[in-house]
């Protein structure tokens, strides 16, 4: 019988052994923190232009991670992690002209990682608008980790406030619990103390999630659904996931729509319609106050490259403006159109965590610029020589100069195979940095934010 | 002699109870959807853990992005061509995890979920 139990338990010890030390189906891998960029300190300089961004008349994107107003450039630096909110990952503003960079939140000995920071959770989901922020925020807290060993136990919070610089008060426009999911169109469109933006709801009627498009007052803090209970994106129009109704810019306080058919325009109630013009058109169309402009998807394209064009708002006067550019890679100046002339470059092998595909191909290597009736095309910056591993992925351009973020990619052994750390991108919180290019010089200066 | 086997057997029982009970609660597997975007998946062991987020497909702005956000770690891969974030840690008795994916400038994110 001691015999039977000892076998029962050198049995039951050779069955855990082998369980516990099977079944891995995934190696352990050392992801190697992103490098960073080696740069040689020149002076700072500064020139005045009158040539400003538009704002692209009140649209406001939220995937952009540079913001402009008044002269100073808006950023979170580093994408925000809402479990792990870090000291003083907030908000900045950096003053293109005294390269002073400050945070939103005045308070100088807020860390801005404490619920007393009015900025406090605030993401990389931003929207400036008249000395006001608004924005998404999200933060988590740990009643168990489940270092313990018991069952994790997570609370979460998010919200959309509007934070008002000049007076310090906020204003909720809705919460919601992050831990269940969320949704969110970071398009909004922003004028006359109206917020206008995308709900993401669940229609009953239709048995469908839906994008209703909304209003929301920031003066009397009321919200109205405008219209777009149906709104689902439109698999039939030129960009599979455009939303069958969006919408454009507000000029003189009307809302510019597309419904894939018609751009049209109504007042801020969705009242007193005017149709402007017929076509097929997705989310991608700008104005710069006089004209329509508007991108057309070339044929067999196997990308996003879109041919840019130009048109009165009944229609008349298109003309071809000469650009093939990536959706959303071309910006309306007030003198310029700036754009990203398509390209594709291999530079090696792929061998990085998550990048799909055989080879790291960049794109974009040559940035553009021309009048808004497509005359006179001038190539402002190549990224070539020792640039030609890095690209800017995300710019915005003010006056003389282009901010952005950027990556660069550096073959760390030569083999010709870019592997996990070979890439830097300058997006992070241990290392924020900005690109900026002197269009007249072509001078690269690089803003680092020590903070 | 009779009271000597039962002990023996009750202190098998409990040995077995003890030795079956600890990693079976220790390890685990879930995933959870990232609405029509893709899945966040968690892989909790005694030996090791990882946390990833699969995309359905690669992005259209320079600014989408791939995440996932774990008791294992942090990653977001930023990029029209990153379609995972993966992270990988040593091993664990529980776990939480949230996948994001930005595409096109809508962002959904998974229910926060456990191992």
């Amino acid at each position: 019988m001691n015999k039977k139990i000892i076998r029962f338990i050198y049995f039951i010890f050779m069955f855990a052994f082998i369980f516990l030390f099977s079944c891995e189906n995934k190696e352990l891998k050392y992801i190697e923190k992103n490098k960073t960029e080696d740069t040689i300190e020149i002076p700072f300089e500064f020139t005045e232009s009158d040539d400003e961004p538009t704002d692209n008349y009140n649209l406001m994107l939220g995937w952009n991670i540079l913001g402009f107003s008044d002269g100073y450039i808006y950023f979170v630096n580093g994408s925000s992690n809402p479990f792990n909110l870090q000291e003083n990952q907030t908000l900045w503003k950096y003053n293109i002209k005294t390269n002073n960079l400050t945070s939103v939140c005045s308070d100088p000995i807020c860390k801005h990682n404490t619920p007393s920071c009015p900025l406090y959770a605030i993401t990389d989901q931003y929207y400036i608008y008249n000395n006001k922020v608004l924005a998404t925020y999200i933060y988590y807290t740990f009643i168990d980790d489940g270092s313990t060993g018991n069952t994790p136990d997570i609370e979460g919070w998010g919200g959309f406030k509007m934070y008002d610089m000049s007076n310090g008060k906020s204003l909720l426009l809705n919460e919601f619990n992050p831990k269940e999911g969320y949704t969110e169109d970071l398009r909004k469109l922003i004028f006359d103390d109206y917020c206008i933006y995308y709900d993401y709801v669940y229609n009953e009627k239709i048995d469908a999630w839906v994008f209703a498009i909304c209003r929301w007052d920031m003066t009397t803090n009321k919200i109205v659904t405008l219209t777009g209970m149906d709104n689902t994106y439109d698999f039939n129009s030129q960009e599979n996931s455009a939303l069958a109704t969006t919408f454009l810019f507000a000029i003189d306080s009307r809302i510019y729509f597309s419904d894939g058919k018609t751009i049209y325009s109504t007042d801020v109630n969705y009242e007193n319609r005017i149709d402007h013009v017929t076509g097929k058109f997705d989310a991608n169309v700008y104005t710069d106050g006089k004209y329509i402009y508007y991108g057309i998807y070339i044929p067999n394209s196997k990308n996003t490259v879109q041919s840019i064009r130009r048109m009165d708002f009944d229609g008349k006067n298109d003309i071809d403006l000469g650009i093939n550019a990536e959706s959303y890679n071309w910006q309306i100046t007030s003198k310029y159109i700036y754009y990203k002339k398509y390209d594709e470059i291999t530079i090696g092998k792929n061998m990085v965590s998550g990048y799909a595909g055989e080879n790291i191909i960049l794109t974009n290597s040559e940035i553009w610029r021309c009048n808004h009736d497509g005359t006179n095309h001038e190539l402002v910056y190549k990224f070539e020589g020792d640039m030609a591993n890095t690209r800017m992925v995300n710019e915005i351009y003010v006056g003389n100069y282009i901010y952005g973020i950027y990556e660069k990619w550096t073959d760390s052994d030569n083999d010709g195979v870019f592997k996990d750390g070979d890439r830097y991108y300058s997006d992070t919180y241990e290392d924020f940095t900005i690109m900026r290019i002197n269009i007249e010089t072509g001078e690269v200066y690089y803003i680092k934010v020590d903070i | 002699m009779k009271n000597m086997k039962r002990m023996k057997s009750i202190v098998s029982a409990i040995l077995l109870i003890a030795m079956c009970a600890i990693p079976v609660a220790a390890r685990g597997y879930n995933f959870e959807p990232v609405d029509t975007f893709g899945t966040a998946y968690l892989n909790v062991k005694t030996t090791s853990s990882a946390a990833w987020t699969e995309a359905n497909s690669g992005g259209i702005l320079s600014t989408d992005y791939v995440e996932i956000n774990s008791s294992v770690g942090y990653k977001r891969n930023t990029g029209t061509s990153y379609t995972n974030a993966e992270v990988y840690g040593s091993g664990d008795t529980s776990g939480w995890a949230q996948g994001s994916i930005r595409r096109n400038g809508v962002i959904k994110s998974s229910t926060t979920f456990y191992v």
